[in-house]
Order: C-alpha cells, then structure tokens, then sequence
C-alpha cells in the first residue's frame, strides 16, 4: 500500500512557481500561418503574372503544393520537438492532434504537388505523362529521392490510419512513424536543385536551410540532450511496486534533485523503464500524487505489453524520465471553485491536483467516476484529502446510462450545485469525456472553463 | 474527417486565387515601345574625326539647343520635332521622351562630354532576364537566363545561368523568370538597344553576351 | 524570338508583328530560316571535316559538285577580294576559308526568307552580324549598339537602322584572328570595325578586310560609296566615317 499525506516527505506548496513560458495555441497558430504566408509570398516574388495556359496553371499549382507540404513538413517536426513552452502552452495531447492533423495534410500536399508537376510538365511539353514521368525520374538524380521519400511518407500515412493500427502493436507503428526523418532526408536535395524557388535564388536556399537546421537544433537538444543530463543528474530508479487494485499498481520512482524538473501536480512524464523488456519504449504516465524532492509516484492500469511488464519490474531498475509535460495544471484556473471529473484510470493526474490545488473548504469537488468497484483506486488517500481539506469526493461507480452516471441530462448540475462558476478538469477515457463535454455544455459551462488531458494521443 | 475535407477544399480555392492573380491571358508581342531616345543624329554634324562624345539621350537637346537646355520640357519638343522620323514615332516616343529628357540635368552644354543621364542614387542593380530557349535544329539544347548587374544603369557584368535539358522543366523556367530588363534599365550611354553588333561570338561565349541578355528580356 | 545555335555562333531572330494572325507564318518562316541556316552549316563549315567546302578545300570534290551556293559564295568572295584591293580574300595560308563572305550572305538569305513570308519588321543577328528590315515598329528604326571591343559589356556606338546591314569585325571575340595577307602576320592595328550598309554581304566582309588593312582602312572606307564605318583603335581612339552620323552616334568614353 502506498503511504501517503503527512508521512511523505516535503510537501510541495500548492501555488505554482510559474517554472517557464508556455506559449498560447493561438499565438502559435498565428506564428505558423505567417510562416506558411511567407512561404506563398516566395512562390508570389519569383512568379511573373504572365501564366497563361493549363499547363502553367498545373505547374504552378505544383510548385505551391510543394512549397506547402516542405513547410508543413517541418512544422509538424518542430510540434514533436518536445519544446518546453510548446508543450506547456498547449499540452502534450493538442500537440499530437495537430500532428496527426497536420500529418494527413503534409501527405496530401505531396501527393497533389507530385500529380500537378507531372501532369503540368507534361501538358506544356505536349507530352504524355508516363514519358515525362520517366524523363523526370532519370533525369533528375534528386527526383528519384524524392519519389522513394514520397513512397515513405505514404507508407507511413497508410500504418497511421485507424484500420491499420487496430491491428499493429504500438510500438511497430512508433517506429515505423520515423521514416519520416528520412522521408524529409532524401527529398530535401530536389527541392533545391529541381525547385525553381530555390535554384536560382541562394537567399531563399540560405532562409529554407536555416528554418530546416534549427528546427532539427531542437529536436536534438530537446529529444535527445536534455534527457540525457536530466537522467545523469537525477539518476532515477524504481523504489517499489504496489498494487492499488486488481490490475491497477502503483510504482515509486526515487531520484536525486527532483525538485529541479519543477513538475507540477497533474502533470506527466514519459518514462522510459531500462528493464530487459521495456527499455526500448517510452510511455506516458501522469504524476498520481504531487511530486517531491525524493519521490515520483505513477499509477498503471495494465492495459497492454508494456504496462503488463512494468508490474514486475525490480526494485533498483533505472528509469529516465522526459518531462514533465502536460497542461493540466493549477495554472490553467480561472475560478474559485473547481469540480475534478474524473473517468477511470483518468483519476491519476486529478488525484494529485486534489490534494494540492489551493481552494477553501466547500470549493473543491472531485467527481470519480468507474465502471465497477474494481476500478476505483485511491480511495483511502481520496477520503482523507477530503476530510483534511474541507473537500468533496463523490464516488459514482456503475455502467454508463445506469443510475451512477452523471452526465445524463442535467444529474451533473444536481451533483454540484452552481457548476458554472467552477473550473472543470476533466480527465477519462475519450467516451466519458465526450459524455461530459456535452453534459458541461447542456448545463452552461463555457469551453474555456474546462481543462482536459486525453491519454489517447 | 468533415474538417480535413473542408481544409482540402479551402486550400484548392486558395489555389485558384493565387494562380488567377498571376495570369495574363496570352497576346503578340506588340511591338516594344522605345523609351522615347531618340538621338539627334540629324541634328548634329560634327566633324567625323572627331569623336561626339555626346551621349545618345541627353544630348539631343542638349546639343542642338543650347538656349533652351535650362528647361528640358521646351527641349523635348525641339529633339522630337527634330527627329527624323516620321510624325507617328514622335508622338509615340514624345510622353517618354519627356521624361528620358527630363532627367539629364538642365545644365548649359559648354562641355562637349556631358555626363551620363544623373540618376538620384548610383545604386547597383541586378536583374534577371527572362529565359530563352536555345535549340539547335529540332533538338531543345536548353535554356538560357541571364543576370545582368547594372551600375547607374550602365551594364556591368552578365552572368549567365544554364539549365539541365528537359522540356517540361524548361518551359517551367520559360514562364519562371520576370522580364526585368526594362528598356528604361538599359544604359544612358547607350539608348534603348534592340540588338548589338560585335565581332562573331562563338556559342559560349555569348551566354555572356549582351545580345544574350536581350534575347532574353524579348522573349 | 528565336535563338539557333549554328554555324558555330548563335543566331537571334527578332520578328515583330502587330497581328495575331501572323505568328503562324512568321514562325513557319523562322523555321524555314533555320533549316536554311543549317544547310548552309552543312556545306560550308570549315570545321566539319564533311562538309562540301572543307572537302573541295582538300580537292576531294570538284565545284562542279558542289552546291550551286557554293560556287556563288566563291563568286562574291572573288568580287569582293577585288573591291577590297585584295584585302579580303577566302584563302589563308592556301586553306580555302569562305567564311568571311558566308555569314553575312548566310544571314541575308535568312532575313529574305522572313522577307518572303510576310515579314515586314525583324532583325537578324548571326554572331553579331545584323540584317535588319522595317525598324522596330512602323516609323521606328532599330537601335543597335556596337559593343565595345575593349570594355565588356559596354557599348560603343549606337547605329540606328530601318532597313539595313550591321556588320563588326575585330579581335574582342577571338583574338586576332583576321591575318594581313600582304605580310601574314595578325592585324593588330584596330580592335574592331563596324560597317553599315545596306547588304550584310559586303558590309561583313568589308569590315573584315578593314581590320586587315589596319591604318589604311579610314581612308579605304570614306571611299566606299554606301557604307559607313566606325572604328576602335587598339589604343582607344575612335573615329568613323564622315557619314557616319547619319546612322550612328558614339557614345561618350
């Protein structure tokens, strides 16, 4: 069992101390859009207004699309660059949405830049298009490239649809999903010796390289460096396994100057545990209880291979951890009250929150919410917060639609009177969380009210 | 999925309106206007020993109407009506011929070597020339651009640029360079150029030429 | 527009036209010009080790097999040879070499092709040798600038032309490559010569036995009714033909 409140070490204040800069999704989409801008306005400065025929038009689209998908390209890698105002402005799970979303949409502008210049080639040399296909293919050493790093991205964005990860392990996917570094690799020489914004103009070949060099800068120190020296400083290893509940357990993690990740409740790390069947994988796990000087404490709900493994894992086994990540955090108040709303395993980060998010007896509220009994975990430590702190702790175990959920009409409201003046953090499995968005909003709660992390991404 | 759709579409659209914005529907070459330099040469007479070292635009006025130079639209007329040719080519050149006559400073012709056309900054320019396309029989040999430097106008250094052979991808480039080299660019020294004349240039070397560089901007 | 590489220089067309409907013809002609141009290479070029001229050269033809073009080309280059006071000649170092008098007749010819098919404003330039019809625009005459044999890329000279013949000769291209045949040796004197007539034929080789004859040449050009010459020394110093300015200006330093 886990011991936990006053006999844990060093409590860390509930106040935020504002470790960083996150930066505002807005100001971020405003960044990339002015990015994207820019790059149009290339395309616009070297293209004389004398297009006239279909062919031009084709040939043109194409330098566009092509222009697009490099730029689009590399924002999506700057998004996984784990950049910590990035991901602490937006949080980890908006971060890989936006990927995915701007994955699907890189790989169509390949595809359609590919199609348009081939097509418009063609059409202005009154050709048709398997030779001039063929003619760009052995003409060009760089378009060759191109075309495998094409093929890559394709086969990539193929293993990415739902239909095929349904049936592939994680990790074959994870793994799969990076050749598209060397996708971007091998189409990075075409575009300067076969794109027209780029070979005649060295100023655009100096700016395009430096938007590439410093975007990769980062991910390096960010994936790579920074984990390093975090691991060599903090020299973390596990300090027990404990079972919270069938199939739930909790693992401790002990290190040295914890303090200096300046995690915050509600937050989470990817953790990387060096045991003989783990050490090639990394998952996310929230914080389940508030981090201190000595201890890290997460929560696992055995779900797959790797969480099956880690219930086994020896006291003493080094951990690294990259984080901690996340926006779910105490600095995302914006009201005295707050309702915690919590779906399954999805208590882990709002059990940690509990306990240290500042709020006076009567305005703290933590809605648990599990399918059966069996789930519930915590229960102990959450009756006692609850006690000490003057808070609520509702348990609703039962199927959905039965008697025990909330999110039916307006239960929620009944359950906590004057929800609208409360901030809502919500954490669950993504059908409870769709449940509750709808049921917030049927009762009145605004969006900026409601603070989610979805473990999904 | 009903968002990914909706992006596809709004980016076909900007498409659209980006490509409408750069298209001119096709027409012949019209006959290229001149920029109105037309030199006096029916108004000087010099002696043919002697080297007029007078410069083609400014000093039509200058020279064969010493009086009025200090007000170069009264000048203007006099070089235009001077002009040899016919009536039609003045009034055509006249609106440019004011303004190419308007530039040379108003000062009084007591030196015979006038400067070049002052212009406000001595800026050096480079500028781009359309691409030319350069066979030899039926076979696309490929493609010429050319990069002119001007310094206060006068040309400086040409460079020329050559292109892998393939048609598609020429004819890309035909349409990809801006034409530049405006007629008013051309040299004060020289008025506006239609072609030059030099000892016989082999193939390479006239890439470098400035007979390149025209071809290029008239293509 | 249209640029050919032949005759081991390029060849600039420029054909203005005012009516749609023209382009078709005017490239048929352009087209037509080019083939032309590429038998004339065919027979001629004395790099070609095949070609008619550098066989009859060798005696392994007869000018009785040769094309018609051929002994006509000889023909003016003889006429030519005399009007030059033997200046010109198509013979060096008993090599036959034609070529003096073939570019230019080569690129009038073109000219009279485009001539024929309808045009009425163009200009043809074969390695800076210029055959010019009609002005730029109706009542506007072409400008031609003569580059300057001794600074690159500067002009020296602007010709103005409705109808005419440019012709330049000199060492900036190649050298000196045009021998004095009185003493065999390269003619230095003068780094190029410009003439203008109305025929590209003589004013080419005029300008080519100019450069031969060196000094003597301002003297030999005022004499030659119908052209007009100017001319940049070795050491700088230009000087042109008393009417010369009728069709050019010089341009200052």
């Amino acid at each position: 069992m886990t011991s936990v409140l006053p006999d844990r070490g060093i409590r860390r204040s509930s106040s935020p101390s504002a470790p960083g800069f996150g930066m505002a999704p807005n100001a971020l989409l405003l960044a990339l859009s002015t990015g994207g801008a820019l790059v149009l306005l290339l395309w616009w400065h070297d293209t004389p207004a004398t297009l006239h025929t279909f062919g031009d038009w084709l040939t043109n689209a194409g330098r566009i699309t092509g222009l697009l998908a490099g730029y689009v390209i590399i924002v999506l890698l700057l998004l996984m660059a784990r950049v910590p105002s990035l991901e602490r402005g937006l949080g980890a799970d908006r971060l890989a949405r936006w990927h995915a979303m701007g994955g699907r949409y890189a790989i169509s502008l390949a595809v359609a830049h590919t199609l348009l210049i081939i097509w418009g080639y063609a059409v202005s040399a009154h050709e048709s298009v398997i030779p001039q296909t063929g003619a760009l293919l052995t003409q060009y050493p760089d378009v060759m490239m191109a075309t495998v790093a094409l093929g890559l991205l394709i086969l990539v964005a193929g293993v990415s649809m739902r239909v095929a990860r349904a049936h592939m392990r994680y990790e074959t996917w994870y793994y799969l999903h990076f050749y598209t570094y060397l996708a971007v690799a091998l189409s990075f020489s075409h575009e300067f010796s076969t794109g027209l914004d780029f070979s005649a103009s060295q100023s655009a070949r100096v700016l395009w390289s430096l938007l590439y060099i410093s975007i990769a800068a980062l991910l390096f120190w960010y994936r790579f460096v920074v984990p390093i020296r975090a691991a060599a400083r903090h020299r973390m290893v596990v300090a027990g396994v404990f079972p919270e509940a069938p199939g739930i357990f909790s693992v401790h993690v002990t290190g040295h100057h914890l303090d200096d990740l300046r995690a915050e409740p509600g937050q989470f790390f990817r953790w990387r545990f060096l045991s003989s069947g783990s050490w090639w994988q990394s998952h996310p796990y929230s914080l389940s209880a508030p981090p201190t000087d000595r201890l890290l404490r997460i929560t696992v709900k055995v779900l797959g291979d790797h969480s099956h493994a880690l219930r086994t894992l020896h006291k003493g086994t080094r951990v690294f951890a990259e984080g901690p990540y996340g926006a779910l955090t105490e600095r995302r108040r914006t009201r005295r009250q707050v309702l915690l709303l919590a779906g399954g395993i999805g208590v882990t980060p709002l059990r940690a929150l509990f306990e240290t998010l500042s709020a006076r007896p009567g305005d703290l509220t933590l809605i648990y919410r599990a399918s059966s009994e069996l789930d519930v975990v915590f229960r102990r430590e959450l009756d006692a917060i609850a006690q000490w702190r003057g808070a609520r702790v509702v348990y609703l175990v039962g199927p959905p639609g039965g008697d025990a959920d909330p999110f039916i009409g307006r239960r929620l409201a009944s359950i906590v009177p004057d929800l609208v003046a409360h901030d809502i953090y919500l954490c669950g499995p993504p059908r409870m969380m769709d449940a509750a968005h709808s049921a917030l909003h049927r009762v009145g709660v605004r969006r900026r009210q409601i603070h989610t992390e979805s473990f999904e991404f | 999925m009903r968002r990914f759709v909706s992006v596809l579409l709004a980016t076909v659209a900007g498409l659209v309106v980006l490509l409408s914005f750069k298209t001119t529907p096709a027409k012949a070459p019209r006959p290229v206007a001149l920029s109105g330099t037309t030199p006096s040469a029916s108004s000087t007479a010099p002696d043919s020993s002697t080297p007029v070292g007078s410069a083609a635009t400014s000093s039509a006025p200058d020279s064969s109407v010493p009086a009025s130079s200090p007000q170069p639209s009264s000048a203007s007329p006099t070089s235009a009506a001077v002009t040899a040719s016919s009536g039609p080519s003045s009034a055509k050149t006249s609106p440019t011929a004011t303004k190419s006559a308007a530039k040379p400073t108003p000062k009084p012709t007591a030196k015979p070597t006038p400067k070049p056309t002052p212009k406000p900054s001595s800026t050096t320019k480079t500028v781009t020339g359309s691409v030319v396309t350069v066979s030899e029989g039926r076979r696309v040999f490929g493609v010429v651009q050319v990069r002119l430097t001007l310094t206060n106008g006068k040309i400086t250094a040409a460079t020329a640029i050559q292109f892998p052979q393939n048609d598609g991808h020429s004819l890309d480039l035909s349409n990809y360079s801006i034409p530049k080299l405006s007629r008013e660019v051309l040299s004060a020294q020289s008025a506006s150029i239609d072609a030059v004349s030099s000892a016989t240039y082999t193939s390479e070397a006239y890439a470098q030429s400035v007979q390149a560089a025209l071809d290029a901007a008239k293509a | 527009m249209h640029v050919e590489h032949v005759m081991g220089t390029v060849v600039s067309f420029d054909v203005r036209f005012t009516d749609e409907a023209q382009r078709a013809p005017m490239n048929a002609g352009i087209a037509d010009a080019v083939t032309w141009l590429h038998r004339v290479d065919d027979v001629f070029s004395t790099y070609r080790d095949d070609s008619q001229v550098s066989r009859l050269g060798r005696g392994e033809l007869r000018l009785a097999d040769c094309d018609a073009d051929v002994e006509e080309v000889l023909e003016l280059c003889a006429q030519v040879g005399r009007e030059t006071d033997g200046y010109f000649s198509s013979t060096y170092g008993g090599r036959l070499d034609p070529t003096g008098v073939v570019k230019g007749w080569a690129i009038q010819r073109a000219s009279e092709l485009l001539s024929s098919a309808g045009s009425t404003h163009h200009l043809v330039n074969g390695g800076g040798d210029i055959q010019a019809v009609g002005g730029s625009a109706p009542g506007v005459p072409w400008q031609i600038g003569i580059a300057h044999p001794l600074k690159r890329d500067a002009l020296a000279s602007v010709v103005q032309l409705t109808d005419g013949a440019v012709a330049t000769s000199g060492i900036a291209e190649r050298g000196a490559h045009v021998i004095d045949p009185f003493t065999g040796q390269p003619a230095v004197a003068l780094a190029s010569v410009t003439v203008v007539g109305i025929d590209l034929i003589r004013t080419d080789a005029y300008a080519t036995a100019a450069i031969a004859m060196g000094e003597r040449a301002h003297r030999w050009l005022e004499g030659c009714v119908g052209y007009e010459a100017f001319a940049v020394a070795a050491d700088g110093l230009r000087w042109c033909t008393s009417g010369y300015s009728r069709v050019g200006s010089v341009t200052a330093t």
